[in-house]
This record gives structure tokens, sequence and C-alpha cells, in this order.
């Protein structure tokens, strides 16, 4: 059993009038969420960039263990990997319409390499919305 | 009696069998054994490009080729085209190939992605 499910119900009752009260008054409820947006990589995250090691590790590694980049360098020696995830769900209401969404942040994984392939510096780039474009960089 | 009974599973089996292909769309190029082919300092360039066709991305003057697969629980894993809204949508793996200075495949993975 969840320490949820030994709360007495009047404890329940009043917290959902609490919600209820807050959307009611304010006409709008944010609810905290985390999880990838649709259509997003799910293979890369901000700790992916700790199995990078600047001088060691080769571009060869680093497309062999994440795959395709989102974007690249007119040089090639840059590479970026993007992914979004919802951070939230929010919801208005207003008289008889309402309306809902969610709010996104996105994140990109630059990673720059040197003249003999290895890795020179690792950046983590993050917005939000629904994209972050690295600049001079061409979206494959 | 006992071999109508047979007779009546078969039939059956059949149905169903009918019943399950019919509602299954098939997916062209689809197969389970989609990457078998592949090779370490074996398969060229040219088998690879010739066998799964154009590649969502080539880098490094065609050393990288990089595919983007799908997979279907009975029908397989399929090379998917990429596209510019929602590019990961609906992609499994990215198999991602690299080959030597002779065109032979040097080193290969499939990464899971989604």
């Amino acid at each position: 059993m969840t320490p949820q499910a030994h709360r007495p119900p009047a404890v329940r009752l009043s917290l959902l009038l609490i919600v209820s009260g807050v959307v009611w008054l304010t006409g709008c409820l944010i609810i905290p969420v985390d999880y990838h947006a649709a259509g997003s990589r799910q293979n890369i995250n901000p700790g992916t960039s700790r199995s990078m090691l600047p001088g060691t590790t080769t571009k060869d590694e680093v497309f062999l263990s994440l795959g395709e980049p989102d974007f690249v360098s007119d040089d090639g020696q840059r590479l970026g990997y993007a992914w979004t995830k919802v951070k939230a769900l929010w919801l208005v209401i207003g008289g008889s319409s309402s309306a809902s969404g969610e709010l996104e942040r996105s994140y990109v994984l630059e990673l720059s390499f040197a003249g003999d392939d290895r890795l020179a510096q690792v950046r983590l780039l993050n917005e939000w919305g629904p994209s972050v474009t690295p600049s001079r960089e061409r979206k494959r | 009696m006992r071999k109508t009974s047979k007779w009546i599973v078969n039939l059956c089996a059949s149905l169903v069998a009918c019943w399950l292909t019919g509602c299954t769309t098939p997916i062209p190029g689809a197969s389970h054994d989609l990457i078998s082919f592949l090779k370490i300092g074996e398969t060229t360039r040219e088998t690879v490009l010739l066998k799964l066709g154009q590649p969502s991305a080539i880098f490094e003057h065609e050393r990288i080729l990089t595919y983007r697969v799908g997979e279907d629980p009975r029908q397989g894993r399929y090379i998917l085209t990429p596209r510019a809204m929602m590019p990961w949508q609906h992609i499994h793996y990215s198999l991602v190939l690299v080959f030597d200075d002779q065109g032979r495949l040097a080193k290969q993975n499939l990464i899971t992605v989604n």
C-alpha cells in the first residue's frame, strides 16, 4: 500500500477542494511533468555528456554510441544532438470554454572536435520552446 | 467423429490466420533480418546502398552512413525516410555504418533512439 492510501478521506477531500478552488479562482492549473515530447529522440539526456571525454572520445565513438546527429556544422567538426521534454501541462478555464497545452523545454548536446577527430568541447544548450538550434549549424 | 473435429479445428485455425493477415498492412521492405547481411570487413558501401537504399545522412565523404530504422513486431525492421517535423517519430533505431578507405564496412552499431 502506498502512503497516499493511508491518508484520511478528510485530508484527501481538503486537497481536492484546495486544487478545485485554485482552478476556480485563477482559472489556471499547471501540472509539473517530465517526459519526452512526441517525435523527440529519447537516447540522449544531460547525463550523456559525462561519458564523453574531451581529448579521448573520438568522432566515430560518438556516432557509434549516440547515432545520427540532428545538427552538423559545415566543416563537420561540430555535432548536435537534440531532444525535447514536456516539463508542464497547463489548463485554462474561462467561462464556457477551456484550453490546455504542454510547456516544452528543448536541449542540444553540442560536441566539438579537434583536428585529430578527438572530442575537444562539450556544451549543453537549452531553451524553453519546441526547438533550440545552435548558431551556424546546418539542420540535418 | 475424431476426423470431423480435427477438420473443424483446422478450419478455425485457417480462418483466424486469414483474419489476422487481413488486418495487417504490409510495410514495404520490412524484414526480420534487414541488416543481417552486414559483415565487418566484407560488406561494401555499394552493397549497403543497393540493399538499404538512400541513407538518412552521409558524413565525411561517405565514410559514415546512417539509416533510420523502424520496427514492427510481426513484420520486422524497415528503413524510414527522415521528416522535417517530428524527425524521430516512429523511429526505433539509428543504424550507423563506418567504412574504411577501401569502402568496406569497418564498424557498425544499431542504436536504440526510441
